[in-house]
């Protein structure tokens, strides 16, 4: 894959981050309300500098209000919001040149080849031509479609219409990134290219928020915030997010035999668990506070019972899954589970 | 970092949307083809199509039975001109109505039953003339051939009646050298005072002078007219009247007064012989009609009926694509979510203009250069001013309607709206610019509309550098110009609010300040 020029991390970004960790984005209490229930409610939420910051939730859930709000196409009704140190309905050129924005759906021209459409995106920033010229032979190397430049978009692939638009909302290097579901209806392979680039983009230094509808795609971020019917559920880190779905760790145990009730009750206490389960003959899934500190134990009780302990492992539950246990529980709903 | 805020950045950034406006035109050939050519062929089948002269009328003759007129049906329609084919004669309104119910006739000339006492008695007959049409223009072209028409037959009797006062003035022959004679024996009578002599030439000059006048009969007024016209002489008419009282008054008198009266007498025989001989040589049609009007256009300005609309068609389809196109451009960008990225950009409202202004110009004028070229190459139209004056007035005619477009598109939520409106605006240029009715025939209440169009300056513009060869007026470009210019700042206003970003106002702001503390 080739790479944007800004490969390594920008000197003056580094700078900034040894100082503080700064915030790109700071929301309290913001809200937006289009009609009767239907906006954004008291979000309150911080996004650090370099970092990627998922933002999930169904759809219709504000996603997209969000980033109008941040980007300053809307006005918000009430509380603070504050992009780069700035209110976004303050930018000037200057502060928007530091913005990058992929909108959910293609505003590309398809009667423009990919070149000209990207050559457009790096003109609407003031990017004269011999600076425009380095940055789209770097930038359609970045997503892959140098080789196709001269392709007009109506005959391009649905893949490489949104590369085009990822590639636009890079054209200008700018420094804040915002993604509104960058790979919704795109298929798994290019979808796990897409964040191999997102990745990429915050080891050269940028802040990227992303919007997605994909919960597996929670994974790659840095944190997390989880939005439904216009209000912030919460935002943690991807492992907190689980710990918050399951109620803590969850740890599978394989037993060669099946436990009596008398041998679970003792496991339950001894592995301090706060939930149980057993899934099939011999196997058992717990809720525990620290899956690492607790397995030694386990095993040391089931040696000194005579019971034979084949597997002992921590469960990752797939994000999907976090996202519905999540939802259920902080919405006032009942979580699924044992 | 790029030049966001200086010069350079804004020319790129309307530069970009230059090229991109232009490109996505022309990269749909099909699309311009069709808008080019479509209009081409509509002109075409109209120019090969349209007929300037006025309709040849299916006419029915209703003749009264007895009348007489079906037998001289034939010369009746000679009578009506040209523009009148008949096709029947038949003796009632009914049935002629019935033939124009069924298109074999267009209209129905009735001539009334009683025409000649009618006009005996005093009183104009009427003939009149039946239709069915409702087109005001097709009703008025009826209306004139109504009028044209029975102008016609008047003519035509009248000039029946001198052809018969002609032939009974070949018959005063005999009276006239008859009463030349007498005067001549009342003259050496007189000179012999020989009473008798005298008395009997009297009585044979009043004799023959009251035969000259039943011979004339009623076109010895006719005479007198001709007269008055070959000689410019006084009011004359009943001088043959008067000279027969003149002569009975002889009777009686003396030898001084016979001699100065016979010679006045003499001299008038002379001149009525002089009359008769005018009346008889004169073109009887020239006798009815003295004058005849001819048009001159002392320019020499011939222009061919086709070419004059012309003008009206490049400017009028100029103003239409180029205002389409402006109107959807930016209905697009806002469909398709491109305002919203726009807004997110350093871009301007006014950067955003001028692009899409000078794209629609190259577009606009290359459209007005095929649909001239067309014209030229397909009916040989040739402007007799400057080339240059006629590019200018197509480009005056692209600046003013890319405004319109663009306030348009203000006002359009879709595609399919903004193309409706630009339809309507269409249809009202049509009506109001001078294409088909000139603005002069409009209600000065009403004209400020045309002058609402970028078209009706285009047309005045185009007519005087194609058919004067001259520079359209200043009052004209001047008009143009102004028109051209507050649409262009309006557009810019509605342009900046659609690409600026969502500031608040200040009292929002404190709404929002407050809200949060």
């Amino acid at each position: 894959m080739d790479e944007l020029p800004q490969t390594e991390p920008e000197p003056e970004l580094l700078e900034e981050a040894k100082a503080e960790p700064e915030l790109a984005i700071t929301t309290q209490r913001l809200t937006k309300e289009f009609e009767e229930g239907v906006g954004v409610f008291d979000l309150d939420l911080e996004v650090p500098q370099r970092t990627i910051f998922g933002f999930i939730g169904p759809s219709g859930s504000g996603k997209t209000t969000t980033i109008r709000l941040m980007t300053g196409v809307v006005r918000p009704d009430s509380g603070q919001l504050t992009v780069l140190g700035k209110q976004p309905v303050e930018f000037d050129r200057r502060d928007r040149a530091d913005l990058g924005y992929m909108p959910q759906l293609s505003v590309l021209y398809p009667e423009l080849s990919i070149r000209q459409n990207l050559s457009f995106a790096a003109s609407l920033f003031g990017m004269g031509w011999r600076e425009r010229h380095q940055s789209l032979k770097e930038t359609l190397g970045f997503v892959e479609l140098w080789d196709d430049r001269h392709r007009l978009l109506r005959e391009s692939s649905g893949g490489m219409q949104r590369r085009l638009a990822l590639a636009a909302t890079l054209i200008h290097n700018p420094e804040l990134l915002f993604l509104d579901e960058p790979t919704a209806g795109i298929d798994p392979v290019l979808r796990r290219k897409f964040w191999d680039h997102f990745l990429e983009l915050k080891d050269q230094g940028r802040t990227l928020f992303i919007t997605t509808q994909y919960v597996g795609e929670a994974a790659y971020c840095d944190q997390v915030g989880v939005l439904a019917d216009g209000r912030l559920l919460t935002v943690d880190t991807p492992d907190g997010l689980r710990r918050q779905a399951m109620g803590g760790e969850v740890l599978d145990l394989k037993f060669a035999a099946s436990l009596d009730p008398a041998q679970i009750e003792e496991l339950v206490r001894v592995a301090s668990a706060t939930d149980w389960d057993q899934r099939r003959y011999g196997e058992y899934r717990l809720v525990v506070e620290d899956a690492g500190e607790v397995s030694p134990a386990i095993g040391a009780w089931a040696r000194e019972k005579g019971l034979e302990l084949e597997t002992a492992e921590p469960y990752l539950p797939p994000f999907d899954d976090v996202f519905v246990e999540l939802v259920g529980r902080l919405n006032g709903g009942e979580p699924n589970g044992g | 970092m790029a030049d966001n805020r200086g010069i350079s950045g804004g020319f790129t950034r309307s530069y970009a949307f230059f090229k991109k406006d232009v490109l996505e035109v022309l990269r749909q050939p099909r699309l311009l083809l069709t808008l080019v050519i479509g209009p081409f062929l509509i002109l075409f089948l109209f120019g090969i199509g349209f007929d300037p002269d006025p309709p040849v009328l299916k006419t029915v003759l209703v003749a009264p039975p007895g009348s007489g007129l079906s037998e001289r049906s034939e010369d009746l329609a000679a009578a009506l001109g040209a523009q009148a084919n008949l096709v029947g004669v038949v003796p009632s309104v009914d049935e002629a109505t019935a033939m124009i119910d069924s298109r074999e006739a267009n209209i129905a000339v009735v001539i009334p039953e009683d025409a000649v006492e009618t006009v005996r008695s005093g009183e104009q007959a009427v003939i009149t003339i039946l239709h069915d049409q409702i087109d005001p223009f097709e009703a008025g072209v009826v209306e004139l051939f109504a009028v044209g028409a029975i102008n016609q037959v008047n003519r035509e009797v009248l000039q029946d009646l001198v052809v018969m006062g002609q032939e009974e003035a070949e018959q005063v022959e005999q009276p006239l050298p008859e009463a030349r004679a007498a005067v001549e024996v009342m003259e050496q009578a007189a000179r012999s005072e020989d009473d008798d002599a005298f008395e009997k030439g009297r009585s044979d000059l009043e004799a023959a002078l009251t035969n000259l006048s039943a011979e004339l009969g009623p076109s010895s007024s006719v005479l007198n007219r001709v007269n008055e016209q070959t000689t410019g002489g006084e009011e004359s008419e009943g001088a043959l009247d008067a000279a027969i009282s003149r002569v009975k008054a002889l009777e009686g008198s003396t030898g001084e007064e016979r001699v100065a009266e016979l010679e006045a007498l003499s001299a008038e025989l002379d001149e009525m012989e002089a009359t008769i001989e005018d009346f008889r040589s004169l073109d009887p049609a020239v006798l009815v009609s003295p004058f005849r009007g001819e048009a001159v256009n002392y320019r020499n300005l011939d222009v061919v009926d086709m070419h004059f609309y012309i003008p009206g068609v490049v400017s009028l389809l100029v103003q239409h694509l180029t205002l389409t196109f402006a109107a959807l451009s930016l209905v697009k960008e806002r469909s398709q979510g491109a305002v919203e990225l726009f807004r997110v950009s350093p871009l301007s409202g006014g950067e955003m203009l001028a692009g899409k202004y000078l794209a629609n110009v190259v577009v606009g004028l290359l459209v007005g250069a095929a649909l001239t070229a067309a014209a030229v190459f397909a009916f040989d139209f040739r402007p007799i001013g400057s080339w240059l004056w006629y590019g200018l007035a197509v480009l005056l005619v692209v600046l003013a309607a890319q405004g319109i477009g663009f306030v348009l598109s203000a006002l359009a939520k879709t595609e399919s709206q903004a193309v409706q409106y630009a339809m309507i605006t269409l249809l009202v240029s049509i009506f109001f610019c001078g294409f088909f009715i000139s603005i002069d025939r409009l209600l000065p209440s009403v004209r400020p509309v045309s002058y609402l169009l970028p078209a009706t300056y285009g047309i005045r513009a185009l007519q005087e550098v194609s058919f004067w060869g001259r520079a359209p007026s200043w009052e004209l470009i001047g008009g143009g110009v102004v028109l051209a210019l507050v649409l262009a700042l309006l557009a810019l206003g509605l342009m900046r609010r659609s690409v600026r970003a969502a500031r608040p106002s200040r009292r929002e702001a404190r709404a929002l300040e407050k809200a949060t503390a």
